[in-house]
């Protein structure tokens, strides 16, 4: 046990800061504000405005190797229940904290169109989610994943149903889905379990060294991957995605979108390198095998739907699917830089995404629409937020200066060091078909022959409320700030993580 | 040495520009000073540059350190400070043609029109001045983004198809790029220029300085409009005259050049190309890609296509000249790269200013134009003259360097072709010059000269490259430049 670095803050503070106070949060707007919107809004922007200042702590103290490790109620494992964070775990906790403090900002105004009178709950739930996350993010319990991974699941399922209509049979289709994915999980724990005795992932890490390879081994390996795979949407298992996306009310699609796969894809990340051993990778080789093929297939499918779909919001979750393939491939390959790359387009993703759909949501908003035809003259009616899409577009592209670029570059890198040219050029090439659905958004944007500018909007002005604008920069700031100080991101927090520093550079381990 | 502001500001100032223009949309004419005085104040840049150079070396700064090892990096070295200093020079000049072309034809959208005009710019600045392979990356997937919307101007269903086409076709060129980029990172650690090649590259493998090269060459080439990447390039010609002026034969076009130049010379170099064959491959696709430019141009009838196979086959004179790898070659290639770029703008400078004083856009329509408009036309001949490569005008001297590095590398097939494009530049644009002058009119429409926001511009590159003829080393010294440079590469 490496002990808690000490001098910055009491470590205790941050997980509590991390896990307990969104989850405070909710119960006491269920509690206390159904009904006074205001009140609820207002203690949800403080308890994640606690939460990012949480996050950026992590960030502070797990930078450049740190570790800050705690343990519920002082009851240290195999009997209690720990939390341990690394550099990767602060990175994407303040992912988290910071997109749902975006979205919180910017809701308040769509939540008054889309669920009128029922804004408390919406934020309760939200938040309730936030704290399902960051529990996920950092908690070195698999069992405990476990439990948040439901926590935040069901929180989901609501978030999507109160979109209404056709959102109630997306919500059961993704709770069918999503049960069954964590009833994976669970039965790969369970095997664990039987296995090691322990559920602190440290500990079977530990105890697996001494365990001979068995068929239960790989059982339960093949279970936890099924499980986090239908969690994070690795085609083919995204059938739940695209209308859970598409019909959730838009500023819970920022927050699932952004949020959601991209836990899983770590909970993964952190059983695949963190709780196998290396010893037993050889013999769990065609797991990495097949998850980079379904990651290529990921790319390919998910990006060939998003350019025949004309529901933006559609377009936007098949996008995700193509991005989730690149986090699969990087995880499936499974040297240093492809699981930086992977790592990083977690982030960079999450950005991005939640970034496009606050767009969305506002077109919805101004317009009334979400098609891609009614893109058309946004250049002129809604200048800032057609100039944000455009850098985000960028990002997912992956043209430089953007985050998205360095996540495309780790992963190429990653492709080339294992001397794979095939994944290289799947990589390289994909390039081209997110250019191609991005590009005609933009023509839709900027020289639609129609133009609908000149039509009198939904709502007067010039471009949104500066409360749903400024998450929109930020987004948008922030994958260029990510973009050019990425080493910084990569070599302090990143590469410095126990995790990625024990991978192998070069072939597939 | 210290960081310098000034290579960040020739990307800034333009960049600063297309973001006032879109501000200023509102008073044209406040918008159209944005644009000429962010024009005049990169050229004071880029000659400063070119000042710090010849007295200190070439400025540079760091930006951030993009992946381990390369950063966002500018530095103003011969070559990069030629190309800047040409394009700052000649968007002066076509920023008072375009207020001449574009109010003359009561354009629609001129705000995005010169916004995307300046951000083309700043990109271009980038490419001239990048410091590294990502860095020319960066700027030239900016430069695609940036003109795109020049070319989709009329947003008329021509227009669309060509801009989807360009953007396939550049789109298409970045994956070659990034492609290209990644192995040689992979092999060589950095992607940072070296005049004469990238350390450590002439011992890798044959078939991977095979693959990087031809990435490479394919991702700018298809700027560069080498066969058979070139088909973009004549349908975007549907884009507004002063885009195809600056753009289409200088600044995009060039910036495709300016890569291969930089892949041969600066990422390769003879020692890495050495038993690859690869560079007399170019050379002889370049060659091929002259003789196909010329005699397409034959045939065409519109004045701006006809042009554009021209370009397409003067681009591979450039081309040509930087793959034959040896110095009176480079020297050649990189003055033809200017002496073109004030030939061709000339000429679409006086295409444009015919079809806004008359309508006409055809070359069988042209006869007797040239007793309306005798300085266009005069300065159309200028033009045509200087590209077939008659004395005392520019085309003359870059072509006769480029036929001697061509017999020097013993290539005489090569030098034979340039010799018979010379003559089928004759044949594609002075039939225009003879018609304009000594046929009758067929019709009787009053018209006079174009409009002096026009005509100025035309004159003036005319006459540079007259001057350019006789004296090469006139103004920035574009010659001593291209010896510089090629004297840089061993």
């Amino acid at each position: 046990m490496q002990p808690h670095r000490e001098g910055f803050v009491d470590a205790a503070l941050i997980p509590v800061g991390l896990v307990v106070v969104p989850l405070t949060g909710a119960l006491l707007i269920a509690a206390t504000s159904i009904g006074a919107t205001r009140r609820a809004h207002a203690l949800t922007v403080i308890t994640s405005g606690i939460n990012l200042a949480a996050a950026l702590g992590a960030l502070i103290a797990c930078s450049d190797g740190g570790v800050i490790e705690y343990a519920y109620g002082g009851w240290r494992p195999p009997f209690g229940i720990a939390v341990r964070i690394d550099g990767i775990g602060a990175l994407i906790a303040a992912l988290i904290a910071g997109v749902a403090l975006a979205v919180f900002i910017y809701s308040p105004q769509i939540l008054r169109v889309e669920l009128p009178r029922d804004e408390p709950s919406f934020f309760a739930m939200s938040l309730l989610l936030v704290a399902a996350l960051q529990g996920m993010a950092v908690t070195a319990d698999l069992f405990n994943l476990y439990v948040f991974l439901e926590i935040g699941s069901l929180a989901a399922y609501t978030l999507v149903a109160v979109g209404g209509g056709v959102a109630t049979l997306a919500s059961f289709r993704y709770l069918l889905i999503g049960t069954v994915g964590a009833s994976f999980y669970l039965l790969g724990v369970a095997y664990l379990f039987a296995l090691t005795g322990s559920l602190n992932g440290a500990d079977i890490a530990q105890a697996l060294m001494e365990v001979a390879p068995s068929a239960a081994l790989v059982a339960a390996v093949v279970f936890l991957a099924i499980g986090l795979g239908l969690k994070m949407a690795i085609f083919p298992m995204h059938g739940w995605l695209p209308d859970a996306y598409t019909y959730a009310p838009s500023a819970a699609s920022a927050l699932i979108a952004g949020l959601m796969t991209k836990v899983s894809a770590l909970a993964l990340l952190r059983v695949l390198y963190g709780v196998i051993q290396p010893a037993h990778r050889s013999l769990l080789l065609p797991i990495g095998d097949v998850i980079v093929i379904l990651g290529c297939a990921g790319i390919v499918v998910g990006s060939l739907m998003a350019v025949a779909q004309r529901d933006l919001k559609r377009l936007l979750a098949y996008s995700s699917i193509a991005h989730l393939g690149f986090i699969a491939l990087g995880l499936g390959i499974g040297n240093r830089d492809a699981v930086t790359g992977a790592v990083f387009n977690m982030v960079a993703h999450g950005v991005a995404k939640a970034t496009l759909f606050l767009i969305v949501g506002g077109m919805t908003y101004r317009l009334g629409s979400r098609s891609v035809k009614s893109l058309a003259g946004l250049g002129r009616s809604m200048p800032l937020s057609a100039a944000a899409l455009v850098i985000a577009a960028f990002s997912m592209i992956g043209l430089p200066p953007t985050a998205g670029f360095t996540a495309k570059w780790y992963l190429i890198m990653g492709c080339l060091e294992a001397d794979r040219p095939d994944l290289f050029a799947v990589v390289v090439a994909s390039t081209l078909l997110s250019a191609w659905y991005f590009l005609r958004l933009f023509e839709a944007a900027f020289f639609s022959a129609e133009d609908h500018s000149a039509d009198e909007p939904l709502r007067a002005g010039w471009e949104l409320p500066v409360s749903m604008l400024a998450p929109i920069a930020a987004g948008a700031a922030a994958l260029i700030a990510l973009g050019l100080a990425n080493q910084t991101v990569i070599v302090r927090l990143i590469e410095s993580s126990a995790l990625v520093a024990g991978l192998a550079r070069g072939a597939t381990p | 040495m210290n960081d310098s502001l000034l290579p960040l500001s020739a990307v800034a100032i333009p960049a600063v520009a297309a973001v006032a223009v879109l501000r200023a949309g509102r008073w044209p004419n406040l918008r159209e000073a944005c644009s000429v005085s962010a024009a005049v104040a990169l050229v004071v840049v880029t000659t400063l540059m070119l000042a710090e150079l010849r007295s200190s070396g070439p400025a540079h700064i760091t930006i951030a350190e993009l992946i381990p090892g390369v950063a966002l990096r500018l530095r103003g070295d011969a070559l990069g400070v030629l190309f800047a200093v040409l394009a700052s020079v000649l968007w002066v000049v076509t920023s008072v043609y375009s207020i001449g072309y574009m109010r003359g034809l009561d354009e629609h959208a001129q705000t995005r029109f010169y916004a995307s005009f300046a951000a083309a710019l700043a990109a271009t600045m980038g490419v001239a001045f990048a410091a590294n392979l990502l860095t020319l990356y960066l700027f030239y997937e900016m430069l695609t983004l940036a003109t795109y919307p020049l070319v989709a101007h009329k947003e008329i269903e021509p227009a669309l198809i060509a801009s989807r086409k360009y953007l396939a076709y550049t789109m298409a060129a970045g994956v070659a790029l990034l492609a290209g980029m990644a192995v040689l990172y992979s092999v060589t650690g950095t992607l940072e220029f070296e005049a004469g090649g990238i350390p450590g590259l002439a011992e890798a493998p044959a078939a991977t300085r095979y693959f990087v090269f031809t990435a490479l060459i394919a991702g700018f080439g298809v700027k560069a409009a080498l066969l058979p990447l070139h088909g973009w390039l004549p349908s975007a010609m549907v884009a507004p005259t002063p885009v195809s002026a600056l753009l289409h034969a200088v600044a995009v076009v060039k910036s495709g050049v300016f890569g291969c130049i930089r892949t041969i010379g600066f990422v390769f170099g003879g020692a890495a190309l050495a038993g690859l064959g690869v560079a007399e491959a170019l050379a002889y696709l370049a060659g091929t890609t002259v003789l196909f430019g010329s005699v397409v141009a034959l045939s065409q009838d519109d004045l701006k296509r006809r042009l554009a196979f021209s370009t397409v086959s003067h681009l591979s004179y450039i081309v040509l000249g930087a793959a034959l790898l040896t110095t009176t070659a480079t020297a050649g290639a990189v003055l033809h790269l200017v002496n073109h770029a004030l030939l061709k703008i000339t000429l679409f400078f006086c295409a444009g200013a015919i079809y806004v004083t008359t309508g006409r856009d055809r070359v069988s329509q042209l006869a007797g134009i040239g007793r309306r408009m005798p300085l266009t036309m005069g300065a159309f001949a200028i033009g045509t003259l200087g590209l077939a490569g008659v004395p005392p005008f520019n085309g003359f001297i870059s072509k006769w360097y480029l036929c001697m590095g061509g017999l020097e590398a013993d290539h005489t097939g090569l030098v034979l072709i340039l010799v018979i494009s010379g003559v089928l530049n004759i044949a594609y644009l002075f039939p225009i010059v003879y018609t304009a002058f000594f046929r009758a009119s067929d019709d009787f429409t009053e018209f006079g000269e174009a409009h002096p926001a026009m005509l100025v511009p035309l004159l003036l590159t005319a006459l540079a490259s007259l001057l350019l003829g006789v004296w090469p080393d006139a103004g920035p010294g574009a010659w001593s430049l291209a010896q510089t440079i090629a004297g840089e590469l061993p």
